[in-house]
């Protein structure tokens, strides 16, 4: 060692008698995964940080709220009650019919439907459940003809393919939510429900699980929903009485930083499970609109008070997140998974899956980053759901986008492409939902606390065996 | 020399409430002249199992050299050498000598036929050294191994450049035959007015230039550049960058997105870990600053990440983590074997974005080079499963695989000349120390009438010019 060195040294040994004790060795802190979650059966409350929107419809909301409605009018299939999924094609899924529901039954409660019309729409429907033929005599196909209420395969063929328990999730929410607001209907609907089988669709830990099948094949039975979904799911079988324990939890997620917000994303691996872990708005709009991120059976709780704490909270980053990205790159961001006019017909487009932010990809994980889009029921949901300037603009960019004889358009090309030319039941039943939001608030309202059909099967040991109803497995 | 020990030991004694135990004024010194308080990671005489561990690294380089050429093989037996691979064996040559493996004829000898070597080479398109050599017959290969130029790495050649800097300052007898190796190519294409660097490759008998260097080893070529006079502003510049999180550390990734640009951005160890011991995470024209010192303190927070998060993995999951880039003996030859890449944390990815997920390693070289840098329980479990990965007639393994806990036996000059290096530092500290002697090719650059032309750095400009680079690099202050 160099005297010029060694000098140094010494300074250097003089200065460091003040700063005693240092370690060179950084000990490792416990390492954060951002928020800590609450238990969901702890009694914790929590305020909204932002409230949504409240109050009459303006001229121009209600005239939206007609503008949707005329995607129903037009797709409505009189002998079977089932709507379209796509304007024009005669297809449907449980979920698309769960979105159509709640179009109809907001524009009966906004008044633009008298309850006639809403009879003669939903008692065929209702028919139309106690009838259809079930995937293997278990629930509902993914997909049904909408003329003939035939199962189907996704070419629209006579067959079947499996279910999507999250498609059965939020239609069972929607059931509920009709059951609750409109007596009149419980019956039915309890009827139709008993049909079902839930023995693998939910499994003894409460994991929710989708089946898959083809015509000679055994089905294959495979855990279904990513956070958000997941949980959004759960929550119309819990409705039900269902235990729904391992999937209304968050677990497991990791978080991602995007312009400083924590935002949490399913952490189950896409390479190697193919489920893609999309971080979208939609599940926790519609989570927020129908059920205001409450726990399911929460019949109490204004509507600022969310008794799912983790999930308002999560919502909110997610809102908070779209927004940071507008402030600091002057895109305009709504981001749901949504339809295209053309091929791939369908994308997920993110605020993050599968390793990247800003993540857009077909089923098959495709990049296809042009068909970036506002979608259109994404930016309605947050505007009813946050009331801030930004929600006003997306507003602003998509409230005049709809062709009158068909209803609201899918969404707007964040490349300034245009318009995603096509119109769907999902699209504009989320829309309507919204308006009936801001009306309303919270969407489940429950009813008097009756002991319906659905009661009572499930709580005698004498009938509705067999089929794993709550509290009989 | 006796008063400054004094002195020192004064200092010493207020500081023994801190745990430091002085038995004698002798081993107290030693102590505590090789603390953490003067030196990052470790310091001091290597043991005599350092010393077999370096000799065994050395003995890779004794089987791959050729007389002939003066290069050694990247990998064990098989005659090609890139630029990368000719300064692992410079900086092997370096630490045998350093570590008195071999005597100063036999260094003597070794490095002049390279330099000779590098003095003679043909040059791709007479401009820069080609991306491959032939280690048996000097000539220039492409990736089949037939005789054909292809084009340069910008990356190689920068750390090339900084080994040969090293050389010449610790061998400044040897430094006008490095200078006028260097004063061949011609550095127009290699590195822009901004400061990028750029690879070029032949496509249809014309260069075809891309911008090379993703965050990691983008910084370290830079650093090459800038040891040479060269102002490779942006290729140091930690930007563009994004912040990922593995848990809950932040770790720097090149914001730069492959699936746009076809160019992967892993994060490995490897680069930092060169950073550290070559550079103590210095700036390049740092002469002062103590090794407990890191000047260029983005970088260092950098490399804390790195290995921060590969600990954290441990703790988390209890699976040894040590990844950088390897070889293997079978497909797909070549990984990148990451802490981050392509969107997933601990993802395995070959060139081509193929998943590879058994074949990640507990890798010999990052481990070694963790230890030596960090010094921590950890690095020290790391030792435990890494230190008998070695033939002692060949060199070191690549690794050890993080899926069945068998060896990688394929032997590369990379990990070899890392454990030297590694060992090396130990043993000196810092490996790139400039000096202000006065060099051959600064006399060259500084003369209008001397000046190599071919956009060598021009240190006869004007003094404005001069100041405006001080105050970009200033910024990592």
């Amino acid at each position: 060692m160099s005297v010029n060195k060694l000098k140094i040294l010494v300074t250097f040994a003089v200065l460091i008698l003040f700063s005693a004790c240092q370690s060179t060795n950084k000990s490792s802190n416990n390492p954060s995964y951002g928020e800590k979650i609450i238990e969901q059966s702890s009694p914790y409350f929590t305020k909204g940080e932002q409230p949504g929107r409240q109050g009459k419809l303006s001229e121009k909301e209600m005239n939206m709220a007609k503008v949707a409605w005329r995607y129903f009018e037009n797709n409505f299939h009189p002998k079977t009650g089932l709507v379209n999924a796509v304007n024009n094609y005669p297809s449907t899924t449980l979920w698309d019919t769960a979105s159509y529901l709640g179009g109809m039954v907001a524009v009966r409660e906004l008044g633009i439907i008298d309850k006639r019309t809403f009879d003669t729409r939903f008692i065929p429907l209702l028919k139309t459940l106690n009838n259809m033929e079930l995937y293997r005599n278990e629930v509902p196909n993914k997909v049904y003809h909408a003329k003939t209420a035939k199962k189907v395969d996704y070419t629209n063929k006579p067959g079947e393919i499996g279910y999507s328990a999250l498609d059965i999730g939020r239609f069972l929410i929607w059931m509920k939510i009709i059951k609750e607001r409109y007596g009149e209907y419980a019956d039915a609907i309890d009827t139709a429900l008993l049909r079902w089988n839930y023995c693998h669709v939910v499994n003894e830990h409460g994991v929710l699980y989708g089946a898959h099948g083809k015509k000679g094949k055994a089905t294959t039975y495979v855990q279904e929903g990513r956070l958000g979904y997941e949980e959004y799911a759960a929550k119309g079988f819990a409705l039900w009485g269902f235990n729904t324990e391992r999937a209304s939890k968050p677990e497991p997620y990791e978080i991602i930083k995007l312009f400083g917000h924590q935002i949490p994303y399913d952490s189950r691996d896409p390479r190697s499970l193919k489920a893609h872990n999309y971080v979208v708005a939609e599940s926790y709009v519609l989570d927020g609109i129908e059920l205001n991120w409450d726990l399911p059976l929460d019949r109490k709780s204004n509507n600022s008070t969310h008794t799912v704490p983790w999930m308002a909270e999560f919502a909110q980053r997610i809102y908070k997140v779209q927004e940071a990205r507008y402030i600091h790159t002057g895109i305009l961001t709504a981001r749901t998974e949504h339809q295209l006019a053309t091929s791939p017909y369908f994308v997920y487009d993110t605020i993050y899956t599968d390793g990247y932010a800003w993540n857009t990809i077909t089923e098959s994980g495709k990049y296809v980053p042009k068909y970036s889009a506002i979608a259109l029921k994404g930016a309605i949901g947050m505007w009813g759901l946050w009331d801030t300037p930004y929600t006003d603009l997306l507003f602003d960019a998509v409230s005049d986008l709809y062709d009158e004889n068909k209803g609201f358009y899918e969404g707007r090309f964040e490349n300034g492409t245009g318009l995603i030319n096509t119109f769907t039941a999902n699209n504009n039943g989320i829309i309507l939902e919204t308006l009936l939001y801001k009306e309303q608030g919270k969407l489940l309202n429950f009813g008097q606390n009756r002991n319906s059909k659905w009661d009572n099967i499930v709580g005698s040991d004498f009938v509705g065996l067999n089929k794993c109803l709550p509290g009989k497995r | 020399m006796f008063t400054w020990k004094a002195l020192i030991v004064t200092a010493l004694f207020s500081l023994t409430g801190c745990g430091v135990v002085v038995r004698t004024i002798d081993s107290g010194i030693t102590k505590f002249t090789h603390s953490g308080l003067f030196h990052q990671g470790q310091y001091g005489e290597l043991s005599e199992q350092e010393l077999n561990w370096a000799k065994i690294a050395w003995k890779y380089f004794e089987n791959n050299s050729h007389v002939e050429t003066g290069l050694a093989n990247s990998i064990d037996g098989y005659p090609s050498a890139t630029m990368t691979s000719i300064a692992d064996y410079l900086a092997a040559l370096v630490a045998a000598r350093q570590l008195d493996l071999i005597d100063k004829k036999e260094f003597d000898h070794r490095l002049s036929s390279l330099l000779h070597f590098l003095n003679r080479m043909p040059l791709f398109m007479g401009r820069l050294p080609n991306k491959i050599y032939d280690t048996k017959t000097g000539k220039m290969l492409d990736y089949k191994g037939k005789n054909q130029e292809i084009g340069w790495s910008a990356i190689d050649i920068g750390r090339l450049l900084i080994w040969l800097r090293i050389v010449s300052q610790q061998f400044p007898e040897f430094h006008e035959y490095v200078d006028k190796a260097i004063l061949r190519w011609n550095f127009c294409d290699v590195i822009d007015q901004e400061g990028s660097l750029y690879t070029g490759t032949l496509v249809d008998k014309e260069i075809s230039l891309h911008q090379e260097g993703r965050l990691g080893y983008e910084e370290y070529a830079a650093m090459g550049f800038r040891a040479w006079g060269f102002s490779p502003i942006k290729a140091e510049s930690l930007n563009p960058l994004e912040v990922i999180t593995i848990y809950g550390e932040d770790v720097y990734h090149d914001a730069r997105d492959h699936r746009d640009d076809n160019v992967l951005s892993p994060i490995m160890t490897l680069p930092y870990s060169f950073m550290g011991m070559e550079f103590n995470w210095d700036r390049v024209d740092d002469m002062h600053s103590l090794d407990s010192k890191h000047t260029n303190t983005l970088l260092n927070q950098a490399a804390w990440q790195v290995y921060k998060v590969q600990e954290l993995r441990y703790q988390n999951e209890k699976i040894y983590t040590a990844r950088t880039e390897h070889i293997l003996n079978s497909e797909p030859y070549f990984l990148y074997d990451s802490i981050f890449a392509n969107g997933y944390a601990w993802n395995t990815i070959s060139d081509t974005s193929k998943r590879y997920k058994n074949k990640a390693l507990v890798s010999v070289k990052a481990a070694f080079s963790m230890h030596i840098l960090w010094n921590t329980d950890y690095t020290y479990k790391l030792m435990l499963i890494i230190e008998e990965l070695y033939d002692a007639k060949r060199g070191w393994f690549e690794g050890r695989y993080e899926s069945s806990g068998g060896y990688e036996e394929a032997i590369s000059s990379s990990t070899n000349a890392t454990v030297l290096e590694a060992l090396l530092y130990k043993q000196v500290g810092k490996l790139f120390r400039p000096n202000k002697e006065l060099t051959h090719s600064e006399i060259r650059m500084d003369n209008v009438f001397k000046h190599p032309g071919k956009c060598f750095p021009a240190l006869y400009k004007p003094k404005k010019e001069t100041k405006m680079e001080t105050t970009v690099t200033a910024k990592f202050d």
